[in-house]
């Protein structure tokens, strides 16, 4: 049982969190100026990266979304960040 | 297994359980409870709290009206006598819902409670928590401290299970 | 017989308390604190089992979880336990014993000709076999020769085994002489230490090899620990296996009580030592299986803790020191012993026949040791003791991602330092021996010097390896019956890979989980190839540690705890009025109302709802509140349909998508005023709505100007559909406000909160009334009560079900799938005139959004009264046969007094007029492509 930080509530157990999207993909928009490619590699062309990854997961508790930055193969939780605007 | 051989039933605040050490017991509801969402940091003053907001396992003041904190930016706000407040958007930057009887309030009491907790997986976690929601059981539920013990706040359609988990039933 | 009990010794035996049981039906009698296996000893029982494989006679091995042969079917009264082993089983009184794998019993199996057909059933015969055509028909017959126990079906565990979580700074693994002296270490330094073992009481192999600590007997020494950890805060927890390391320092431990069920614990710890100790391996020699075989600790063991001596003519084989100890403790036991040291150089042994230089290469005897082959003379004995060195026990550390490294002075493959962050002491770390082990586990935690002892140390030993030229069948794999011929014939076949090895011969794969048989696989593996034992490597290790029962890991969470479902508010009324439930969404619902057919019940209800009026609790439709300045447009971002355009006071159904296009849910939002809508997620979709508005809040629209409550569970809704509706809430004296089809108000009744919200999903003229759930009964009595003088009837979701696919309505899962958008289901508009950006929107415009053999929602009528099979693929009326799509719903309709059914057809809106071929389990029968919506098409009944 792995324990993740929620930038708000801290250390909990996993089970209280859902994967949600690889961090760094701004979804590509307006649709009419998007490429089939480019849309494809926004939904499913992901880095899935062996080491340091960054992620964003949902606290499914309080809700709150947050980027969850941690190494795949030691399972090791390096940091967390607020969402952009989370603390205004 | 089939459906209805489901015979189990809710706890009702006139019949408590006793489990050698632990005794489970639900408290009546009474005044009005609402889901408030904005800056927390002025939801006291705007809805003329009693007391403040409290934390994970924090103690519920006996007496008067008071909050619990839910998320970053909400929390469930109790007035122990009827009280209005309008639903919806206010100004002043608060969402307002009625919360009803959303939440039921379990009381775990005697020294088996500390055992009751590890059962539903909570020594695990931080205690300094700000939200006061976590899975107990698989269920989120506000986890806080009153007089006599540890108050569970049970999302109400989940009551019944709760009330199976907590009597050790099968 | 050979096998007697000692008349002293025995230190965990309480001879003032008898015990029996029977095993095969023969009654043998122990006493309280025996384990079956060291009953069965006392009493000369040899043949234990037979082996998986060849049937060949097999008995007892060790001494714990490595015993890789003496499994059993335990019966005590009701209880029936498959699979236990008998080292690690307390003897109770009136246990019912029966060997596995052997019919009638161990002793006379019919099986055991089996053996003379080994040339026919080498490494592989499974594969092999199962490649064959015809292995269906042979399969049942291998399945009943081969495997372990049974499982009784009449008896059902309790599920009664508490899950804990526990948090500690320190877990000691193993309580043994080097787990005594960290915990001793530890606690006096004033840590809480949580002390693990997985026997009854402290101190591992002291037990049985004893020792002096600090000047006294070393129970002086653990009876010290256990005051110091107890009086530090710690813990001591007995009978307790950890048999998991998993991510984040969690720990899985099996806690076994006698005084009531198990449990099971779930330890988060900062620091963790593992001193699990060492396993002794065997020898390897032409019939090395046979019984009266025993590893020399374990013969060690049974004889000094229970009092149960294994032979009285006794062989010992070994290369190390270690097996002095136990040469002379049977000879002053009265037993009569020769040892067999395989080096030139061995120490001198008193008082004991010695054989220096001797290599064992046989045993001999039918069904029991009868002599022993050495340097080619027959020596008698009826046990032979063998001590092929000892290795590691490295099962958590190799779980929690920890190395090994190859040790060739200790002969053994040791922890790795800096590859996991446990901490490998004593044995388990390749320090063999007490002097070893209470010095590393003192240095862990303690200053100065650590407790002191006067045993010998280091202890001396000589490799020991399989030798592949030796004639005869040298068992490697007891519990899985691989023999060193087939690690051979692995390699031969190209599996020389230790993974494949493992797959190939089952090498390892038995519940021993290869305690004794890893080592020796892997080194002949290696002389077979000619690498070295590091490069061989290891097999992967991982959890469980030994086997645990099922009921232990699922603990509580089985039966209705299992998936629990959601309950209604008013669930007792229902069953008062006579409702039979059923999950729907994870809710549990009234399926139908009355006494008799299901199906039948649906009907009635259907048609009743549908002439008069019906009522359902629809509580479980999703309430969540969406409020704010910013709702508008966070809802026009979340959903296909735009809903900041809604009016005030009126209500509209919409899709909400994922992002690939595809429809997630569908449900009615309500404008309540400017800024407060109520999005009605389906009940099994209200967390993943939830979820998906979050994103967009926090991610999108931003956080201050628009939150979400969910207040679901809090409210109950009673929908009233059907003709005389108004009647009936009238009748139930509810001031109905006038309201257009999709309108919502909020109004007080009788002081309380009401919202009445004009919504169908029947097709009928119906009214959802919302209260809160403590007025809840009260609307309900009044509703009940006026719908029996209308003539109407409360109706389950199966009339529901019925009702709302006799209007073409969609449920989403059910008629659509992971492929479904919506312009399949035939909303095109949206996708058509919205500029602006909504969830999913350019994957409508991806080529397969936009292709042209999609499957569309239609509706398909059928001659006859026969009700097409839901899920019966639409095929083609003539050339090549091929899925066009399928049925998703199908119902008799009672109101159209025909068949009705629903499906997703490949470009089904132009296919509709034509026909298609309706195929089910091997038939094909016409039906006729319609629209979806098969009941009032010109939608009359809405305002009637």
């Amino acid at each position: 049982m792995q324990q993740f930080p929620c930038p708000f509530c801290g250390l909990r157990n996993e089970t209280e969190f859902h994967f949600a999207f690889e961090a760094g993909h701004p979804r590509p928009e307006p649709a009419k100026d998007v490429s089939d490619a480019e849309w494809a590699k926004y939904l499913y062309l992901h880095k899935a990266p062996k080491g340091k990854s960054s992620e964003i997961w949902l606290h499914l508790t309080c809700h709150e979304y947050f980027i969850l930055h941690r190494d795949t193969v030691t399972r090791e939780v390096l940091s967390c960040d607020v969402l952009p605007g989370a603390e205004a | 297994m089939d459906e209805r051989d489901w015979t189990d039933r809710p706890l009702a605040p006139e019949t408590p359980i006793v489990l050698g050490d632990l005794t489970v017991t639900m408290l009546p509801q009474a005044g009005s409870t609402y889901l408030v969402s904005g800056k927390m940091d002025e939801v006291v003053g705007a809805f003329g709290l009693d007391n403040g907001i409290i934390c994970l396992l924090e103690t519920q003041p006996n007496a008067g009206s008071f909050g619990i904190r839910t998320g970053r930016n909400s929390a469930l706000i109790i007035y122990p006598d009827a009280h209005e407040l309008v639903p919806g958007w206010h100004p002043a930057g608060f969402a307002v819902s009625a919360a009803f009887e959303t939440y039921e309030t379990i009381l775990l009491s005697g020294p088996g409670s500390a055992m009751a907790l590890a059962q539903g997986g909570v020594a695990d976690i931080n205690a300094t928590s700000k939200s006061a929601m976590l899975r107990f059981a698989g269920v989120s539920v506000l986890l806080t401290q009153g007089e006599n013990g540890y108050l569970l706040w049970v999302p109400k359609a989940q009551l019944t299970y709760m009330t199976s988990f907590l009597s050790g039933r099968n | 017989m050979s096998g007697s009990r000692h008349a002293e010794l025995g230190r965990f035996i309480d001879r003032s308390q008898p015990r029996s049981f029977t095993f095969d039906g023969q009654r043998i009698a122990g006493f309280a604190g025996d384990t079956l296996a060291s009953a069965l000893l006392a009493n000369g029982v040899h043949i234990l089992g037979r082996s998986f494989k060849y049937h060949r006679p097999r008995g007892l091995w060790g001494m714990g979880a490595d015993e890789p042969n003496a499994i059993f079917d335990v019966r005590l009264g009701q209880e029936h336990r498959p699979n236990q082993r008998a080292t690690t089983t307390l003897l109770e009184d009136a246990m019912v014993v029966t060997s596995v794998n052997a019919n009638p019993n161990a002793a006379k199996d019919r099986f055991r000709l089996m053996d003379r057909l080994h040339r026919f059933l080498p490494a592989g015969f499974y594969y092999k076999t199962f490649m064959a055509l015809d292995w269906i028909r042979y399969e049942p017959m291998i399945r009943r020769m081969a495997g372990l126990g049974r499982v009784d079906p009449g008896y059902a565990p309790p599920a009664d085994v508490p899950h804990l979580v526990a948090v500690c700074d320190l877990l000691i693994v193993g309580a043994g002489p080097s787990g005594l002296a960290a915990a001793h270490a530890a606690a006096q330094s004033g840590r809480a230490v949580w002390l693990v073992d997985d026997a009854a009481q402290l101190g591992g192999s002291l037990h049985r090899r004893g020792g002096q600590i600090d000047g006294a007997d070393w129970t002086a020494f653990a009876d010290a620990t256990r005051y110091a950890v107890l009086n530090a805060g710690g813990r001591i927890l007995c009978n307790t296996t950890v048999w998991g390391a998993f991510d984040h320092n969690v720990f899985s431990a099996w806690v076994r009580r006698l005084d009531g069920p198990d449990q099971h614990m779930r330890i988060r710890a900062a620091e963790v030592v593992v001193a699990t100790g060492a396993i002794e391996r065997p020898l390897w020699f032409a019939n090395n299986d046979l019984p009266g075989v025993m590893s020399c600790e374990a013969a060690l063991e049974f004889l000094q803790c229970y009092g149960a001596l294994p032979g009285q003519r006794i062989l010992i084989a070994t290369a190390n020191d270690a097996s002095y100890t136990v040469a002379s403790a049977l000879a002053k036991a009265g037993a009569e012993v020769t040892l067999v040291d395989q080096r030139h150089d061995a120490p001198d042994a008193d008082d004991i026949t010695q054989i220096k230089s001797g290599i064992l290469t046989a045993a001999k005897g039918k069904t029991h040791v009868q002599s022993a082959v050495v340097n080619g003379q027959d020596i008698p004995c009826d046990a032979i003791f063998c001590s092929g060195g000892y290795t590691p026990t490295v099962h958590l550390w190799c779980q929690s991602g920890g190395k090994l490294d190859w040790d060739a002075d200790q002969d053994a493959l040791v922890p790795r330092p800096g590859t996991s962050s446990l901490k490998p002491i004593g044995a388990a770390a390749g320090q063999f021996g007490l002097k070893a082990a209470l010095a590393t586990g003192h240095a862990l935690f303690g200053n100065g010097n650590g407790p002191e002892t006067d045993a010998v140390t280091p202890r001396a030993q000589a490799p020991v390896r399989p030798d592949p030229n030796l004639p005869g069948r040298q068992w490697i794999d007891m519990q899985n019956d691989v023999t060193l011929k087939d690690v051979g014939l692995a390699a031969r076949e190209g599996f020389t890979s230790v993974e494949h090895l493992k797959r190939y011969t089952t090498l390892g794969m038995a519940t021993d989980q290869g305690r004794t048989s890893n080592f020796a696989g892997l080194a002949a593996m290696a002389a077979v190839t000619g690498r070295t034992i590091p490069e061989t490597g290891t097999t992967t290790y991982r959890p469980p540690f030994e086997p645990v029962p099922l009921s232990v890991i699922a603990g509580r969470r089985r039966g209705d705890l299992f998936n629990p479902l959601k309950r209604l508010s008013l669930e007792a009324a229902h069953c008062d009025m006579g409702a039979r439930f059923r999950e729907y969404g994870g809710w549990l619902r009234p399926a139908v109302y009355g006494v008799g057919a299901e199906a039948d019940l649906a009907q009635k209800e259907a048609k009743i709802a549908r002439d008069i009026a019906g009522i359902f609790d629809a509580s479980p439709l999703g309430k969540l509140e969406v409020i704010g300045t910013g709702a508008g447009k966070l809802l026009d971002f979340t959903g296909y349909m735009r809903m900041s355009t809604l009016k005030p006071g009126r209500a509209r159904y919409g899709f909400m998508l994922a992002e690939s296009g595809i429809v997630y849910d569908d449900g009615v939002v309500l404008r309540l005023d400017e800024n407060r809508f109520i999005v009605s997620a389906s009940s099994s979709h209200v967390d993943g709505v939830r979820a998906r508005l979050e994103d967009a809040r926090q991610d999108r629209i931003g956080h201050r100007h628009v939150y979400i409550h969910d207040v679901t569970q809090g409210l109950v809704t009673l929908t009233v559909t059907g003709p005389k509706t108004l009647d009936v809430i009238a009748g139930a004296g509810i001031d109905l406000p006038d309201l257009p089809h999709m309108g919502v108000v909020e109004t007080p009744l009788d002081g309380h909160f009401l919202r009445v919200a004009r919504i169908s999903f029947t097709g009928d003229r119906s009214y959802e009334l919302t209260v809160p759930g403590r007025n809840a009964e009260g609307l309900r009595a009044r509703l009940d009560a006026s719908l029996k003088n209308a003539g109407g009837k409360w109706i389950g979701l199966e009339a529901v079900m019925i009702l709302r696919a006799e209007k073409g309505f969609i449920l989403i899962g059910k008629d659509t799938d992971g492929n479904t958008m919506p312009h399949d289901l035939g909303w095109v508009g949206p996708m058509n005139k919205r500029d602006d950006e909504y969830l999913g929107k350019r994957a409508l415009f991806t080529p397969e959004g936009q292709s042209e053999t999609r499957r569309q929602w239609v509706g398909l009528r059928v001659t006859g009264d026969a009700v097409p099979e839901t899920g019966s693929h639409l095929i083609p009326t003539d050339g090549p046969r091929r899925s066009l799509g399928f049925i998703t719903s199908s119902y008799f309709s009672p109101n159209l007094g025909r068949p009705i059914a629903l499906a997703l057809l490949e470009n089904g809106r132009a296919l509709v007029g034509t026909t298609v071929g309706c195929f089910n389990d091997g038939s094909v029968r016409n039906v006729e492509v319609v629209d979806a919506c098969a009941f009032d098409p010109d939608w009359s009944r809405l305002n009637g």
